[in-house]
């Protein structure tokens, strides 16, 4: 597992956020969108404040696959290394809550899961050690359960087809 | 008393006329139209700012989300309240235009909720 600081992750945590969101309207509207959930979010977790949205004006032009896109925050490194990490999660799982309480179970589930692929295996292990749950397979059962149902609904006939053709 | 400024951005003339038409004749609010975002920035640099912005998405150029996230960049634009009204009806656009909006409308809308949500932001 990669070794790194809380700015580090919270760095990464915020450019994936700023992708998925940025696909969804525009790069401007994700750098509002973030700027309005961290500030929505300081409130419980007051160090929040120590991590800044670039101005608009710097990413108004960039695409959202662009990848240049680095740093869409800047974190003050000192404050943000200093909180405990299980504290660090529960802001991220915080604004994963938000940004599901208003998209919805079925657009936050996909938003949620596009985030896990940008972020990366790593990261996402990481994010996990730190208490941080985005409740995926609940989110994708309570969605799609019925596939699941439905296909081993499949399984009983098949093996009951294979036990008449067996006795036959 | 001077009359509330409604300003509708949208790249439908007509609706811009059918929604005049019928908030003016429904209150006490004056609208003005612009058809792009690039429009609705020249008004508010000439600074005729409005109590309240009835918002398209879906615009050449200058997309709604853009023309919200520069308003909200701007001190003296960002307390503008903005109603989204929108054909974009999609879970992810009405969820991120309702955390960054005062509201968001599908289009197509009624009349009276329309009003009802300007009176309330306005």
């Amino acid at each position: 597992m990669i070794e790194e600081n809380n700015s580090d992750i919270m760095k990464k945590v915020m450019n994936s956020f700023f992708k998925v969101i940025g696909k969804r309207t525009t790069p401007a509207h994700a750098w509002l969108t973030l700027k309005i959930l961290i500030g929505k979010l300081t409130y419980n977790y007051n160090f929040l404040n120590s991590i800044y949205v670039t101005e608009i004006d710097s990413i108004k032009e960039m695409e959202y696959y662009d990848t240049s896109i680095k740093n869409i925050v800047n974190i003050e490194t000192d404050v943000i290394n200093n909180v405990n990490r299980k504290m660090i999660g529960k802001a991220i799982q915080s604004l994963s809550d938000e940004l599901i309480k208003y998209l919805g179970k079925k657009a936050g589930y996909h938003l949620l899961c596009e985030f896990r692929y940008d972020i990366g295996n790593e990261y996402f292990s990481i994010i996990k050690s730190m208490g941080v749950d985005f409740n995926l397979d609940k989110l994708q059962n309570d969605l799609y359960g019925w596939v699941t149902e439905e296909n081993s609904l499949h399984e009983k006939d098949r093996k009951q087809k294979q036990i008449i053709e067996e006795l036959i | 008393m001077k009359k509330k400024i409604v300003m509708v951005v949208d790249d439908n003339a007509d609706l811009i006329h059918m929604i005049k038409k019928m908030l003016e004749k429904m209150t006490n609010y004056s609208v003005i139209g612009v058809n792009s975002g690039k429009e609705c920035f020249k008004v508010l640099n000439n600074g005729e700012v409005p109590d309240l912005m009835l918002l398209d998405i879906m615009m050449p150029e200058m997309t709604g989300w853009d023309v919200l996230a520069k308003l909200r960049n701007k001190p003296t634009w960002e307390k503008i309240p903005v109603l989204f009204l929108t054909a974009k009806d999609d879970d992810a656009s009405i969820g991120l235009g309702t955390l960054t909006s005062e509201g968001y409308i599908t289009k197509p809308f009624d009349i009276s909720y329309l009003k009802q949500m300007v009176d309330k932001y306005i």
